[in-house]
């Protein structure tokens, strides 16, 4: 997305990557078009040479036990096997198991994660009373709870939605607060000798200066939710993609576990691209700043 | 020098004159909101600011105590009240008969020691893979379009999908704890380094030709030093992201490890004993994340000194 620092850095607990390929990409490449397609080219003829390789080592020429370290083949026979209509083990149940917590722990996060953060993020007293609290109740591994609320809430949906929760709502929370710190008092100033009430400063100013920053929240805690999905199934679970990644690991079933792997990241990107239409979508007046425009 | 408009922006731009001993935030914090009057109390300085936290933590802490012990309205074993969570400290490091964990014929310096050792190793790969990667695809244009695109994609794999293969793969010891925390650590400091040597000001390379640097120096004398504060940056992400990876990868499948004594202890329903281990890796990740912080304002106070507000 952008290669800029956030103030997150400044309290020493710093989020997640906020690099992107296309970023990095075009500054790296200043190459013409024919340039660009031929690297295309070279790359897709990379992706084939190691799919041969792979399949290659684990199968023909037998250097890894396909048990171990299953063939790309392998994993596409099973991928089409899980698949919903045609495939013969579809897994659909799981899925919408696994992507109906994933959606109610997230929505929730994100509600709670921004109403909190705009609090602490644009009034003096939220920051004095939470903001401090906020900061270190994010230092802590929260993933590591996960044992306790099952042990609360059981093994069904709720303890998934509720870990889910727990470890999207940080990154929501922190980066709405810092958004309220990267608003341009200049602007609020203006507003103030135009004249302007708290709280339409707030509604005209702060809030849309604000918004891309808890967008980028958000594309974070995409993340962290499928992290939380898959710790809760892992812990311990009836259905849903982890329990099969876990069943199907601990049956030696390589093929179905990798097959499961692949599922995962093609859902996180999906819903990756989905919140970042979103942002281009809500809120296309956010030039992100682009550090690396000097070269 | 990344983020041109905050560094140009002097400390005084954000807070309110005569209030000097809030300009940097708490505890190094920083300043986060923009609407500059608040109520009296607001006003206060640093140093009691501090004092508020501790008393908030206190107040907290005593309705916690208050709602729970006393009105009982979660059973306690769920949520245990902070006395507790106390009492869970005693009953990890207490040899008594009620310490479950000599019940269970394990020290509890086995598992620090198993931690501590998963959680350096994986850090220490994390690095040596992480930053020479990252700065030879951050400096060379061919290398970054060979790899690049795969490094994104493996960091786009969630880390913890691959606990039960790492399980298949390196047995049930600290092997596949290590793999785990290592391909957590690995990426952030990856990607963080190689976006460094992009933000280099194309003038100070230029002069550095002039002055007739080679290709070694500009990479030792410019495009280095650029680079540390990423570095940091990223080594930072690292540090939390390992500890969580660290906590995930020894609850699922692993004997030994603080991870795993939050599983005994929970199904001891020692749930005190539980958050008291959560506390003490909170509090190592608090501490970790200070020492780099640290370590990167002496080490690059060019960049990390002013950022301060």
């Amino acid at each position: 997305m952008t290669l800029r620092r956030r103030k997150t850095e400044a309290s020493g607990m710093a989020s997640e990557v906020e690099v992107d390929h296309q970023v990095i990409l075009a500054h790296l490449g200043k190459g013409n078009a024919s340039r660009t397609s031929l690297w295309n080219l070279i790359f897709v003829v990379e992706v084939a040479a190691l799919l041969g390789l792979w399949e290659m080592i684990s199968g023909p020429l037998g250097v890894m036990n396909p048990k171990f370290l299953p063939p790309p083949s392998a994993i596409f026979d099973e991928l089409w096997r899980m698949l919903p209509i045609v495939g013969e083990r579809p897994i659909t149940e799981d899925i919408i198991f696994s992507m109906k917590n994933f959606g109610y722990g997230y929505v929730l996060a994100a509600i709670v994660g921004t109403t909190l953060g705009l609090v602490i993020g644009t009034t003096k007293s939220g920051e004095l009373l939470l903001g401090p609290l906020a900061y270190y109740a994010y230092a802590v591994p929260r993933s590591a709870l996960a044992p306790v609320i099952i042990l609360i809430w059981g093994l069904g949906a709720e303890s998934k939605v509720v870990i889910i929760f727990l470890l999207a709502v940080f990154p929501v929370l922190i980066t709405t607060m810092e958004g309220g710190a990267q608003v341009d008092r200049t602007l609020v100033d203006a507003g103030r000798v135009f004249g302007a009430t708290r709280l339409q400063t707030m509604r005209k100013v702060i809030l849309p200066d604000l918004f891309p920053y808890v967008l980028i929240g958000l594309r974070i805690a995409v993340i962290r939710g499928y992290i939380g999905v898959l710790i809760g199934e892992l812990m311990g679970s009836f259905k849903g993609l982890g329990t099969i990644l876990k069943r199907s690991s601990y049956n030696f079933e390589m093929a179905q576990s990798f097959a499961v792997v692949v599922i995962l990241i093609v859902l996180s990107s999906l819903t990756m691209l989905l919140v970042s239409f979103m942002k281009t979508k809500l809120a296309p007046w956010h030039q992100e700043e682009d550090l690396l425009r000097s070269r | 020098m990344i983020d041109a408009t905050s560094d140009a922006m002097t400390p005084d731009d954000r807070s309110d004159p005569g209030d000097n001993g809030s300009r940097q935030g708490l505890a190094g914090q920083p300043r986060l909101s923009v609407l500059p009057r608040g109520p009296w109390w607001t006003r206060v300085k640093t140093r009691h600011k501090i004092l508020i936290i501790a008393f908030e933590v206190l107040i907290i802490g005593v309705i916690w105590q208050f709602l729970i012990g006393t009105l009982g309205l979660i059973n306690p074993i769920f949520m245990p009240t902070p006395t507790r969570i106390i009492e869970g400290f005693g009953l990890l490091f207490g040899s008594g008969e009620k310490s479950v964990i000599s019940a269970t014929d394990q020290a509890i310096w086995v598992h620090i020691r198993r931690s501590a050792y998963c959680y350096s190793s994986g850090l220490f790969i994390g690095v040596v893979v992480g930053i020479p990667v990252g700065l030879l695809i951050g400096t060379s244009r061919t290398a970054y379009r060979l790899i690049g695109r795969f490094i994104w994609w493996l960091y786009a794999v969630p880390w913890v999908a691959l606990r039960p293969p790492a399980t298949i793969w390196f047995g049930f010891e600290a092997a596949p704890v290590i793999f785990i925390v290592s391909f957590a650590a690995t990426f952030p400091i990856l990607l963080n380094t190689a976006a460094g040597p992009q933000t280099v000001d194309p003038s100070l390379l230029r002069s550095a030709q002039v002055f007739g640097a080679g290709r070694f120096e500009q990479f030792w004398k410019v495009l280095l030093p650029s680079s540390l504060p990423f570095i940091f940056v990223g080594l930072r992400q690292a540090i939390v992201i390992s500890m969580i990876s660290l906590q995930v990868a020894e609850i699922v499948g692993s004997s030994k490890g603080l991870g795993a004594l939050i599983v005994l202890m929970t199904s001891h329903f020692k749930t005190g004993a539980a958050f008291a281990v959560l506390l003490s890796a909170a509090l190592i990740t608090i501490f970790l994340g200070q020492g780099v912080r640290y370590t990167a304002e002496k080490l690059a106070p060019w960049h990390f000194g002013q950022v301060r507000r």
